[in-house]
């Protein structure tokens, strides 16, 4: 993969504060992803009533957030443009966790001997795409990929090798999200402000777009490569935002807070607000770096 | 472009049969079922693997019951990965830590207790566990979880980097474990046999839960005679209900037909045919209308679930291991007092003794209309 570049298009980010593409392109032309006065979790509502309208379905009424948002990113973003044999893939770390931690409560803490069969077969990872499937009558191939809090670097792994498969088997869609749960915070050893965030978009062989530059023993040895020294824009994760220098840093971190899944975010951004200057893309992951440049 | 080969070079399973190949098929030559009634709670027959696991010694107190199960198979494969430096790891499960959630879910409601759900409960804990074990060999890992074919995945994904020449080899582990949410959640959809599970017979009337899993060692260049390859996978979806099959199963028809064009082999080459084979009054006549209107010259169609039970997201590779080892021994086994099959010419009632199989299919079907078709040729 390091010689090969890779496009992303068909992109869509929605949360409770983005709709559209105008929404992201406002929030960057004022700072919103390098200046953290501006990070507000309370920017991270409930109101996801909005995602139900553009579905024309009665199986609205049965999805959770997750599989409304997810469905709503691939209808505004690949959807329109996704072929018969696109791969589609979902890339959560927690997937359909709010539905699971009532079908646990409802059996262990209400003693039920029966759940609602909604709630159960809702409650499987792949369910959104599922849904995204049932009521576009389509029949692609879909998977879902989680790894909880480990998503970020299986995503990373995984992309590099499956992007080499573009030239063979054609471009794929990813859509990937989060929702907030209570079950999160359940966990009072872990503190993660994980936010109801989704995006989607297509990956295709291309003469211009990222190229992944592998994984790095440190920083500084990323900070010492051509790269990044020529990068005018840097996208990284929240742990390196303020340890880096001498450019533009931004992160998606606002947008998706502590959800693993920020990588699957960033690396779309540079693509969505269409900078044109040369960026690299950093994330960590247990002392190790990696580093995709983007070039458009 | 030329394309490598996918050869399985080892695999092993863990499932109410047996822990390792040869007390599977002891189990399997004795025909006898290893069920229970799980409890209470759910007063219903399961396929455990709790007593066969009870006495195994891991290196770690600290593990969750899935991690367990895969700890067992790669020591049952271990001779023949250990010395070959990184091997991707694709995993495959359903469950993840779900049942050490739930042991644990009223004392953190109730009494307010520490426990750490972010590590616990959710997929990354099983690779983690297997990386603590084998740091030099598993450094890459990628979880698919697609319900009842999450395993299919496994294979597909690999077997698609292998034969691209992307990479040599890959270790595929399906485990998944019997929890109250999944059982309780089955049987709110009447999906479970409250007597026990009769796949592919008019007697069905719904599945049985089992646990344990499958791995597969494949590679593209194998030290020695591999055991089977792998000519061809495919999957789709039926985009038509979130639970239910297509009733027509013309999905699932397209994608064993897929597979058979990939394959590059004649529908008659197939000799053999490990369904999905669920036990549910509707799964099982889905599948097979499907196979019916494809295959003409009868071929065997068997579902291994009348001995493990359903295991989700690990049914494809653990019951594909399993076929292998019946594949080997020349025989197809039925499960004792097998009665009534959907179909009289496809179906044994009882276990027969088959020459070479040289080609088989096998199926796995999840919620959502997920199929994957999977066709392994036999070598050894």
């Amino acid at each position: 993969m390091k010689n090969a570049c890779f496009f992303i298009k068909d992109i869509s980010i929605i949360n409770s504060f983005v709709k559209e593409r105008e929404d992201i392109i406002k929030l960057f032309n004022n700072n919103f992803f390098s200046d953290p006065s501006q990070w507000d979790i309370g920017l991270h509502t409930d109101s996801f009533s909005f995602l139900q309208d553009s579905i024309d379905s009665p199986l609205k009424k049965r999805m959770s957030k997750i599989s409304l948002g997810i469905y709503n990113v691939l209808q505004k973003g690949p959807g329109s443009n996704i072929e018969e044999d696109d791969e589609i893939y979902l890339i959560s770390s927690f997937a359909e966790i709010d539905t699971t931690d009532q079908i646990i409560k409802n059996i262990i803490i209400d003693d039920a001997n029966l759940v609602s069969p909604t709630l159960f077969h809702n409650s499987v990872h792949n369910t959104p795409l599922s849904y995204w499937t049932i009521i576009n009558k389509r029949h692609n191939y879909c998977a879902t990929i989680s790894d909880g809090l480990d998503t970020n670097i299986s995503f990373i792994n995984w992309l590099k090798y499956r992007a080499q498969l573009c030239k063979i088997k054609k471009n794929f869609i990813i859509a990937s999200g989060e929702e907030n749960s209570i079950f999160f915070k359940l966990d009072k050893t872990t503190k993660k402000n994980i936010v109801s965030s989704f995006c989607a978009y297509k990956i295709c062989c291309s003469e211009k777009g990222f190229r992944y530059l592998g994984e790095f023993s440190s920083l500084e040895e990323i900070l010492k490569t051509a790269s990044f020294k020529e990068a005018k824009y840097v996208f990284c994760s929240i742990n390196e935002f303020h340890k880096i220098k001498d450019k533009k840093v931004l992160t998606e971190y606002p947008l998706v807070f502590d959800n693993p899944t920020g990588i699957v975010f960033r690396l779309a951004l540079p693509f969505y607000l269409g900078i044109n200057e040369k960026t690299v893309i950093i994330e960590s992951h247990l002392h190790k770096f990696y580093m995709y440049e983007v070039l458009l | 472009m030329k394309k490598n080969k996918v050869y399985i070079s080892n695999f092993s399973s863990v499932s109410a049969l047996g822990i390792h190949n040869k007390e599977t098929l002891i189990s399997l030559n004795n025909k006898k079922l290893n069920y229970t009634i799980y409890g209470s709670k759910f007063p219903y027959p399961v396929f455990s693997i709790d007593k066969l696991i009870e006495n195994y010694k891991f290196e770690s107190n600290n593990l969750i019951k899935n991690a367990k199960t895969a700890l067992i198979l790669l020591k049952n494969i271990e001779d023949s990965f250990i010395n070959k430096g990184d091997i991707p790891l694709f995993v495959a499960t359903s469950t993840g830590g779900i049942k050490e959630t739930e042991e644990r879910y009223k004392d953190i409601i109730i009494n307010n207790t520490d426990y750490p759900l972010f590590k616990w409960h959710f997929f990354n804990e099983i690779s983690n566990s297997i990386k603590k074990e084998y740091p030099d060999i598993f450094k890459e890992s990628f979880t698919f979880s697609t319900a009842c074919s999450s395993s299919g995945h496994s294979i597909l994904q690999a077997f698609n980097l292998i034969q691209n020449g992307i990479i040599d080899r890959a270790v595929i582990i399906g485990v998944d474990i019997l929890s109250l949410t999944t059982m309780i959640g089955f049987d709110s959809l009447k999906l479970v046999s409250h007597t026990i599970t009769k796949p592919l017979s008019n007697k069905r009337d719904g599945l049985t839960l089992g646990e344990g899993g499958g791995v597969l060692l494949l590679e593209s260049k194998p030290d020695s005679d591999p055991i089977a390859e792998i000519v061809a996978i495919s999957s789709n979806s039926d985009g038509y209900h979130i639970s239910s099959p297509d009733p027509d199963g013309i999905y699932q028809k397209e994608c064993i037909e897929r597979t058979l064009q990939m394959a590059n082999i004649n529908k008659e080459d197939i000799s053999y045919i490990n369904a999905h084979g669920t036990g549910t009054p509707m799964n099982d006549e889905v599948e097979i209308k499907a196979i019916k209107s494809i295959f003409k010259h009868k071929p065997i169609v068997t579902s291994l679930k009348g001995f493990i039970g359903h295991t989700l997201g690990a049914s494809a590779v653990t019951e594909l291991s399993i076929s292998l080892l019946m594949l080997k021994e020349k025989t197809i086994f039925q499960v004792p007092d097998f009665e009534d099959p959907i179909d009289k010419e496809l179906i044994p009632e009882k276990s027969i003794q088959i020459e070479d199989i040289k080609y088989f299919l096998k199926n796995s079907f999840g919620f959502g209309g997920n199929n994957v078709s999977i066709i392994i040729k036999r070598l050894l």
